[in-house]
């Protein structure tokens, strides 16, 4: 008997868009850290250079 | 003037500035690697899409293998280097181990959760469900809990020395999970799930296997999509374990800001 492959591409789209967002949103969340850290890292030197003064 | 704990190259001097140097052969490696594992996704994809070719049994449902297979590697090695790292740190109480162990939970986790969305894809149009009560997926679900529980609770632990400890043993502990997951499909001959990569048992229950072993070309995307996915934890976690760094200094400058106020 011959078997007709199956159509289900729209499972596959569905695991490959939802491993790209997952991916995506690890990546922005380091990038967004390390923007917040800078942003932490030059307030602390504003307020060190307050102090030396 | 406080000092940080001594912690590798970059906690080594007293802290003065925010910014770490780190040696620039290093740095330029991490970028190359970077680069290098960005563009080659786009190998991987298209040896997914287009060179592996499509199951005449599965559709093309079997590609979402070439993830669901090889991220739970990338997981794996990330949370292997989470029981190295807490090992390390038990035995010289250095606290850049515990903030390699931190950034290893944080990339294998979004890996072992791309393993589980990938997986339940795959199952809606194979198995006809999106889960299953399997002992396979049970134990998968459990891991993922374990490790989501470590990041929790390391954050309810306000003494740094207690925390890096209790994560330490807790991450150790945890992999016994991984080990879990990767074994019981081996053993047991009554779990729906297939075996893909190594030997087994016969198991008549299982739905869902293809020609890995036989088919060169599904074998080798499946390859090359499994080192992509090492490769990639192992970058994420080079670049997380410098944002983990960062703090910890911008922690020792609060305090010596702090103490000076004082």
């Amino acid at each position: 008997m011959e078997v007709s492959t199956p159509s289900n591409i729209e499972y596959m789209i569905l695991g490959y868009a939802a491993t790209g967002i997952i991916m995506a949103l690890t990546v922005a969340y380091f990038i967004l850290k390390g923007r917040r850290l800078r942003q932490e890292a030059e307030l602390l030197k504003r307020l060190d250079d307050d102090q030396e003064q | 003037m406080a000092t940080v704990q001594a912690a590798g190259d970059a906690f080594s001097a007293p802290v003065q500035t925010a910014t770490i140097e780190y040696p620039v052969w290093r740095t330029r490696l991490l970028f190359g690697l970077s680069v290098v594992t960005f563009l080659s996704m786009f190998v991987m994809l298209y040896m997914a899409f287009f060179y592996a070719g499509t199951d005449a049994v599965q559709g093309h449902a079997q590609r979402l293998f070439y993830v669901h297979v090889s991220s739970y590697a990338g997981g794996s090695v990330a949370f292997f280097i989470t029981v190295i790292a807490g090992a390390a740190y038990l035995f010289t109480r250095n606290t850049k181990w515990d903030r390699l162990a931190v950034s290893s939970v944080e990339v294998g986790l979004p890996l072992m959760t791309v393993c589980l969305v990938t997986g339940s894809a795959w199952a809606r149009p194979i198995w006809n469900t999106w889960w299953t009560a399997d002992p396979r997926l049970n134990g998968m679900a459990v891991m993922w809990l374990m490790y989501a529980a470590y990041l929790t609770l390391r954050g309810a632990i306000e003494d740094p020395d207690r925390r890096a400890r209790f994560a330490a043993v807790y991450g150790i502990l945890a992999f016994a999970s991984v080990v879990y997951v990767f074994l019981i499909p081996r053993v047991r001959d009554d779990t729906l799930h297939p075996v893909v990569i190594g030997p087994s048992v016969a198991n008549p229950t299982a739905q869902g296997e293809f020609e890995v072993r036989t088919d060169p070309r599904i074998g080798a995307t499946m390859g090359v999509a499994m080192t992509w996915w090492c490769v990639a934890a192992v970058v994420l976690i080079w670049h997380r374990v410098r944002l983990e760094n960062t703090a910890a200094r911008l922690q020792a400058l609060k305090a010596r800001l702090l103490a000076k106020q004082g």
